[in-house]
């Protein structure tokens, strides 16, 4: 689902080492391959592109100045969005004085395996939904649909327990569907109790 | 499964597409649920399909800019942007090249207490910086973590305890760095006991090597005099510390308990060992 491939393992593990000792295009490699989903990730956070961009550079500054404590074998996207998400949660509420929320977009040819294509009012009913939910809920949902984080990794990005990780997922998922089934189901259909 | 419990099921897996064979079952035999289940998968796809508004890469290029026109391997100067969060790897990159060999990356997983020790030989700093990011990188709470680590005062007391060590002229110049370091050590133990065992592990192996392979060695190269003078001093701080970190390993999850009992060992028989040295009972 999500629109960034995997990079190799064996490569970001020398491309960490290099950073390590002191190769400093090496760690623009890393900032050029996380850039774009780091920020994607903290414009949903944040609402707020330039925030979001702010954010971004900050995140890197910081990696930048932890790389030789960044663990060998540790998983480097899980670590920077947790650098990440510290930084957010230190400007949170500068954040949410200053913001110009965003206007939620949708892609215009979103892939759907379902074959029957939501239509362009439901797509944005849910993206406003997104947008709505509580940022923790939000973010934890955010990295596990659109980055593929594990429960496990978006626990440690966000600094909470594996178990918390899935609770925050699933109530989002469960407000949404509260929220998008009257709309996007038959009249029949019971209702979710939760 | 009744249909409630089968939806609180799918809220809760990974992916909603990957359902088990008895999910699956139940949707085939069930138009309500199999309704609600194609909607859960189509929102997930909707979450995934919003987009973000594109930058212009200012930003980008700055953050790249900087990293690719510095040289490689021998960065002269801090990066132009916030001199605070990058002052950091400058004092990193000098105990390295101090060291004469680069950090190489550890071994995965490996336990950090030997990868300290193994960091020992290269020198203090180096070995030092990683207690320091131990402590304060990314282990810690959301609200106190990254955002601090630059101004991380245990790196900033490594960092002072080796300009001191540079500066110290004689023997008891250095055991008085040394100790000081070790109270630091300790002191962060006391702060750390109670939340983050792995941190505790580490530092109590950092102070180990602090008395063990630092204090201990510096006191053996004092004469009877200076060691007279000096050594009763630290002798009284290697009981309290001892006796402290005792006191908090009774109070302390069994983790970080083992912890502190070892730094309490430690204390002690580094105190033993001082005592003898001024007796003149040992060499
Ligand atoms: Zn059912």
């Amino acid at each position: 689902m999500s629109n960034h491939p995997e990079p190799p393992i064996g490569d970001e593990a020398d491309l960490i080492r290099s950073a390590q000792a002191g190769d400093r295009s090496a760690f623009a490699t890393i900032v050029d391959r996380y850039w774009e989903r780091l920020y994607r990730w903290l414009c949903r956070l944040t609402r707020d592109a330039s925030t979001a961009e702010d954010i971004t550079q900050e995140t890197f500054l910081k990696a930048f100045a932890a790389i030789q404590r960044f663990q060998a074998g540790s998983n480097l996207k899980a670590w920077l969005f947790r650098i990440a998400h510290n930084s957010f949660v230190n400007q949170r509420r500068a954040i949410k004085n200053n913001r110009k929320p965003l206007v939620p977009e949708i892609a215009e040819d979103p892939k759907n395996p379902v074959g029957e294509a939501l239509t362009k009012e439901a797509m944005l009913l849910i993206a406003e939904a997104v947008a709505k939910l509580p940022s923790d809920f939000r973010g934890a949902l955010v990295l596990r649909i659109d980055e593929r984080l594990s429960f496990r990794d978006i626990a440690e990005v966000m600094g909470i327990t594996e178990e918390t990780a899935r609770w925050r997922v699933f109530k989002a998922r469960q407000k949404l569907m509260g929220l998008l089934s009257p709309d996007l189901l038959p009249a029949k259909n019971e209702p979710m109790s939760s | 499964m009744n249909c409630s419990s089968l939806r609180s099921r799918l809220l809760a897996l990974p992916d909603p597409t990957a359902v088990s064979d008895s999910v699956a079952a139940h949707l085939e035999s069930c138009a309500s649920c199999q309704a609600w289940h194609r909607v859960l998968v189509q929102v997930e796809y909707a979450v995934a399909s919003v987009t973000v508004p594109r930058s212009d890469g200012k930003k980008k290029r700055e953050v790249l800019a900087q990293f690719r026109t510095a040289k490689a391997n021998k960065p002269k100067s801090k990066p132009a942007v916030s001199p605070q969060i990058t002052s950091t790897p400058v004092i990193a990159e000098k105990a390295v090249k101090k060291s004469k060999s680069p950090v190489s990356p550890a071994i995965p997983r490996t336990p950090l207490g030997e990868r300290l020790a193994r960091m020992w030989p290269m020198g203090l700093v180096a070995a030092a910086l990683l207690v320091g990011a131990l402590a304060w990188s990314i282990k810690k709470s959301p609200e106190t973590a990254m955002a601090k680590a630059p101004s991380d005062p245990m790196l900033k007391e490594v960092v002072a305890a080796k300009i001191d060590l540079d500066r110290a002229h004689t023997g008891a110049d250095r055991i008085k760095v040394l100790a000081k370091l070790a109270d630091t050590i300790h002191e962060e133990a006391r702060t750390l006991s109670k939340v983050t065992p792995d941190e505790m592990n580490s530092l109590a192996a950092m102070y180990r090597k602090v008395v063990e392979e630092a204090l201990i060695p510096q006191a053996r190269s004092l004469n009877a005099d200076e060691r007279k003078a000096t050594l009763p001093a630290y002798v009284q701080r290697l009981a309290e510390a001892q006796q402290l970190a005792n006191r908090l390993a009774g109070e302390s999850p069994a983790a970080s308990g083992r912890a502190l009992s070892e730094i309490a060992e430690v204390a002690e028989a580094g105190r033993i060992e001082l005592a003898k040295l001024i007796q003149g009972r040992a060499s």
